[in-house]
C-alpha cells in the first residue's frame, strides 16, 4: 500500500509569504534610503551595519521562506558588506551604485515572486558577478579602481574570533511549520557557521500524544545544536532572526580555545546565557549583525491584514448609521419619561465616536512611505538629465489613509518627474541666470483641517504662460489671452497636453498631467498650481484625510437632505436684505465687506425648494480650494459624522457630489463637493 | 467513506514529498495505518524508497508515527531511505529519533 502522492496545500503559505514580501520591501527601501543619503560618502559604522542588516534580513528570510533565488545576490552583497564592515577591503564610491543596482535586482526578484513579473536573469547574474568582482578586487593589497591611499589607510582587519564550543537549545513556536518557516534553512545556515565537521543537530519530541490527536502542523519538536565555531554570538543570533523569541533560544558558550590566556585568571561566567532571539538583541541597533527594528516600529506592533482593517472600518461605519438612527428616533421621545434611554444614547454616541477615531487611526500611515521613494528617483533622473538637484522633504510623519497613500504615489511621482524634466534647469542655465547651479525640489506634507496638503515645489524656471497658451491652441484646447494665470496653468491638465519640445522617457510623453488630475480627483483630491517665471512652480495636492467617514453638516433643501463637509463650513447666517446684491446679474451676499456668490442648491440639482429667496432661507458660508461662496438652504438640520459611500459604485456619478451617505432615517443624502459646485454654479 | 483496508499490514511504503504542505493528508494516512495495526504487531518496515523530499514537519510526523507504533508493540524501522532524504533527516537532527540505520 502506498500513500497518494497528489499535491495538497494544507497550509496557506501565501499568507506567510506575504509577511516576507513586506519585510523584504521594507528592508530594500531602508537600504536604498541609506545609500541615497550617502551621496559619495563612505557609510559610517552605523549606516554600514544598517545596510548589512537589511541585506542579511532579506537573505535570511528568502532562505527560510524558500525563495532561494533571492539569496544569490544578497549572499554576495552581504559578503562584500561584511568585508567593508570589517575594513578588510576599502570603500569606493562606485560601490554605492553597485549596491543600488543590487537592490534593484533583488526588488525585481521580489516582484517576480510577489506579482509574477518577469525576472531578467542576465541582470541578476551581472550584478552578482560585479559584486563578486568588487570582493575579489578589494581583497588585493592595491585593488584596481579603488584608491590606494584608502587601502593603506584602512585599519588592519579585526582579529578573527577563536573557535569555541557552543550549545544551543531551540524550542520553536508551535506554529513554526504552519508559518511556512523552513527549519532546514535555519539549520543549514547555522551549520555554515561551524568549523568543518563540527556541527551536530539533535531533535527531541517534547510530547508523544496519540497520533490521531496530533495536529500535524503543530511543532512538538525541540532542537539541540552543538558546534565548534568562530562565529560571534550576534552571527548565531542572526540565524534565528525571524523565528526565535527571547525565551525560545538558549545559548551556552564554552571558553574559546586560547592558549595565550594565562592560567589562573578567573574564567568568564559560564552556563546558559539568558537572552537570544530577535527581541533580545534588538536593543543594540548598532551592534554588528544586530537585527534592528525599523523607524518607530515598536515591539508591541504586529501586522494585520488590510482587509480585516477595512472590514472593521465598514462595521464601525454601519454602527455609526445605527447610532444616528437611534438618536433620531429618540428625538421624538419624552425626555422626562425616557431620561435613562436618552443618557444611554448620549453615551453611545460618545463611545461610537471614540471607536471610530481609534479604528480610523489604524488605517493612517505616514506619508514618508511615499516620500522615501523619491530620493532614488531624483538621483537617477537628475543624473540622466545632467542636472544637479537637492531634494528636501518636510512633514514626512504626516499621516494619511493607507488607501490614499497607495493612490497618491503615482501622481506624485509624475509631478516629481515633471519638475525635474521641465521645471529645473541645467546647472549652466541656472548659473547664467544667477541661480545656484543646484536646483531644489521640495516635497512637503501637512494636515490642514480635515485635509492633507502635499506640495511639490521647485525653484526652476516656472511655467511658461505663452508656451502653454500656444500649445493649448495647437491642441485645440479652448483658451484665450484673457485667462488668468491660474486658469492658464490648469490647461496643462488637459488630455494630450505637453509643451515638451521632444518626447523623453521621463515625462514629455503628452500623457501624464491629465492622468495626474484624474487620479487625484478620483480620491477626492484637487491640484492647484502656483508659478512665477524664473523662480519656480508649486503644485499643491489637497486630499481628504480619509475616504471612509467625514464630519458633516446636514442641511435641508425642499424634501432633500444634503451633507456639507464640516471642514469647508465657515459660518451660517440669515442674510438681511441690505446684504444681498447683484453683481453681473448674479446674486451675491456681502459679508464683512466681501461679496460671496450665492449657490442655490435647488437650482443646481433641479429641486422643489421651500425657500427660493435668500433672505428667507439660511446661507451657509463655505470655502474650498481658496474659493468662497454661500450655499442657500431651507434649514440646518444636524452636525454629524457620516459614512461615505460611493455613489458611483451603487448608482452613477452625480455631478456636484463627492459621494453619498445613509442617514439615521434610512434616507440617502448626497455629500456636496464644493469645488465642483462652484464650477456648476458658474455655468448656470 | 468506508474504512480503508491495507493489504500488507506489516510493511508500509510511503510516497512523494513528506512535507508540511501534505501534513494533513499524510497524518490521515498514518492514522489509518495505525488504526489498521493489530495489537502486538511485531516488526514493521517503513519503506521510504519513494519519498522524494522531507522537511522538519515530515520528520516530526514520521517520528510520532514510529513512537505510536512502538506503543503498540511494533519495532518499526526505516528502510530504503534515498540518500538525499537520509541527508536531510540527519541535518534536521532526526537521525536518532527515526532510528536511522547507518548507510550500507
Amino acid at each position: 500500500m502506498t500513500t497518494p502522492s497528489g499535491e495538497t496545500n494544507s497550509v496557506d503559505l501565501n499568507r506567510f509569504n506575504q509577511v516576507f514580501f513586506e519585510e523584504c520591501a521594507e528592508n530594500l527601501a531602508e537600504m536604498e534610503q541609506i545609500l541615497i543619503s550617502l551621496g559619495d560618502r563612505e557609510p559610517d559604522p552605523e549606516q554600514m551595519n544598517a545596510i548589512f542588516r537589511a541585506a542579511h534580513s532579506i537573505k535570511g528570510g528568502a532562505g527560510i521562506f524558500g525563495f532561494n533565488d533571492m539569496t544569490v545576490v544578497t549572499h554576495v552583497m552581504e559578503s562584500l558588506l561584511d568585508r567593508l564592515r570589517n575594513q578588510e577591503i576599502p570603500f569606493a564610491p562606485e560601490m554605492i551604485d553597485l549596491f543600488l543596482e543590487a537592490g534593484d535586482a533583488i526588488a525585481m526578484q521580489l516582484a517576480g515572486h510577489r506579482e509574477g513579473k518577469a525576472v531578467d536573469q542576465e541582470v541578476i547574474d551581472g550584478v552578482r558577478a560585479r559584486l563578486q568582482q568588487a570582493i575579489d578586487a578589494g581583497g588585493r593589497a592595491t585593488a584596481p579602481g579603488l584608491p590606494a591611499d584608502h587601502a593603506e589607510g584602512a585599519p588592519p582587519p579585526q582579529e578573527e574570533l577563536l573557535p569555541r564550543r557552543c550549545r544551543l537549545a531551540f524550542t520553536p513556536d508551535p506554529e513554526i511549520f504552519a508559518r511556512g518557516i523552513r527549519m532546514e534553512s535555519i539549520i543549514s545556515e547555522l551549520a555554515e557557521l561551524a568549523e568543518p565537521g563540527e556541527f551536530h543537530s539533535s531533535a527531541r519530541l517534547m510530547d508523544v500524544p496519540e497520533l490521531a490527536e496530533v495536529d500535524p502542523e503543530r511543532c512538538l519538536t525541540r532542537w539541540e545544536f552543538t558546534m565548534l565555531t568562530r562565529a560571534s554570538r550576534e552571527q548565531i543570533l542572526d540565524v534565528f532572526m525571524f523565528v526565535a523569541d527571547e525565551e525560545q533560544l538558549q545559548i551556552e558558550e564554552d571558553e574559546p580555545v586560547d592558549r595565550r590566556t594565562p592560567e589562573g585568571e578567573p574564567a568568564p561566567e559560564q552556563g546558559i546565557v539568558p537572552a537570544a532571539g530577535r527581541r533580545a538583541y534588538d536593543s543594540n541597533e548598532t551592534a554588528p549583525g544586530a537585527f534592528g527594528r525599523r523607524g518607530n516600529e515598536t515591539e508591541a506592533s504586529f501586522r494585520v491584514n488590510v482587509t480585516k482593517v477595512d472590514q472593521l472600518v465598514n462595521q464601525v461605519g454601519e454602527l455609526l448609521i445605527t447610532q444616528a438612527m437611534l438618536s433620531q428616533i429618540a428625538v421624538g421621545l419624552d425626555p422626562i419619561l425616557h431620561e435613562t434611554l436618552q443618557r444611554g444614547l448620549v453615551q453611545l454616541e460618545r463611545n461610537t465616536r471614540d471607536l471610530q477615531g481609534s479604528v480610523m487611526s489604524i488605517r493612517l500611515v505616514p506619508i514618508s512611505i511615499v516620500f522615501n521613494r523619491f530620493p532614488r528617483l531624483v538621483r537617477d533622473i537628475a543624473a540622466k538629465l545632467g542636472k544637479q538637484v537637492e531634494l528636501k522633504t518636510t512633514g514626512d510623519s504626516t499621516e494619511l489613509d493607507r488607501g490614499l497613500i497607495e493612490k497618491i504615489a503615482d501622481p506624485l511621482g509624475h509631478l516629481v518627474r515633471n519638475a525635474l524634466d521641465h521645471g529645473l534647469e541645467t546647472p549652466e542655465t541656472r548659473a547664467a541666470c544667477g541661480k545656484n547651479p543646484t536646483g531644489t525640489l521640495q516635497l512637503s506634507a501637512s494636515q490642514v483641517g480635515g485635509r492633507i496638503v502635499i506640495d511639490v515645489i521647485d525653484d526652476g524656471a516656472g511655467l511658461n504662460r505663452e508656451r502653454i497658451l500656444a500649445k493649448a491652441l495647437e491642441c485645440g484646447i479652448p483658451c484665450s489671452e484673457a485667462m488668468s494665470d491660474e486658469e492658464v496653468w490648469q490647461l496643462i491638465f488637459a488630455p494630450g497636453f505637453s509643451t515638451a519640445s521632444e518626447v523623453t522617457d521621463l515625462s514629455g510623453r503628452g500623457v501624464g498631467m491629465d492622468v495626474v488630475i484624474k487620479n487625484v480627483q478620483a480620491i477626492g483630491g484637487r491640484v492647484q498650481i502656483a508659478s512665477e517665471a524664473g523662480k519656480g512652480a508649486r503644485f499643491t495636492i489637497s486630499l481628504p484625510l480619509t475616504l471612509a467617514i467625514l464630519e458633516g453638516l446636514s442641511v435641508a433643501v425642499g424634501e432633500e437632505k444634503f451633507i456639507i463637509p464640516l471642514n469647508v463650513v465657515i459660518e451660517s447666517l440669515q442674510p438681511k436684505p441690505e446684504q444681498l446684491k447683484s453683481v453681473n446679474g448674479r446674486e451675491v451676499v456681502q459679508v464683512r465687506g466681501e461679496y460671496l456668490p450665492i449657490l442655490k442648491l435647488h437650482r443646481i440639482f433641479n429641486l422643489e425648494a421651500e425657500v427660493i429667496e435668500p433672505q428667507r432661507g439660511i446661507l451657509v458660508l463655505v470655502e474650498a480650494d481658496g474659493e468662497r461662496g454661500a450655499i442657500l438652504v431651507d434649514a440646518l438640520l444636524d452636525e454629524q459624522q457620516v459614512v461615505v459611500k460611493s455613489i458611483e459604485t451603487n448608482y452613477r456619478r452625480v455631478e456636484g457630489s463627492a459621494g453619498a451617505t445613509i442617514l439615521g432615517d434610512g434616507r440617502v443624502a448626497l455629500i456636496l463637493d464644493l469645488p465642483e459646485l462652484f464650477t456648476m454654479h458658474k455655468k448656470l | 467513506m468506508g474504512k480503508k483496508v491495507f493489504v500488507n499490514k506489516a510493511n508500509i511504503t510511503l510516497e512523494g514529498p513528506f512535507t508540511v504542505e501534505r501534513a494533513k493528508e499524510l497524518h490521515l494516512l498514518l492514522v489509518e495505518r495505525l488504526d489498521g495495526m493489530p495489537e502486538q504487531a511485531g516488526g514493521g518496515a517503513i519503506d521510504l524508497c519513494r519519498v522524494v523530499d522531507i522537511d522538519a514537519c515530515g520528520c516530526q510526523l514520521l517520528a510520532l508515527f514510529l513512537e505510536n507504533l512502538k506503543r503498540r508493540g511494533a519495532a518499526p524501522m526505516l528502510t530504503a531511505v534515498p540518500p538525499a532524504v537520509r541527508e536531510r533527516i540527519v541535518t534536521l537532527g532526526f537521525g536518532e529519533l527515526l532510528a536511522l540505520q547507518p548507510e550500507p
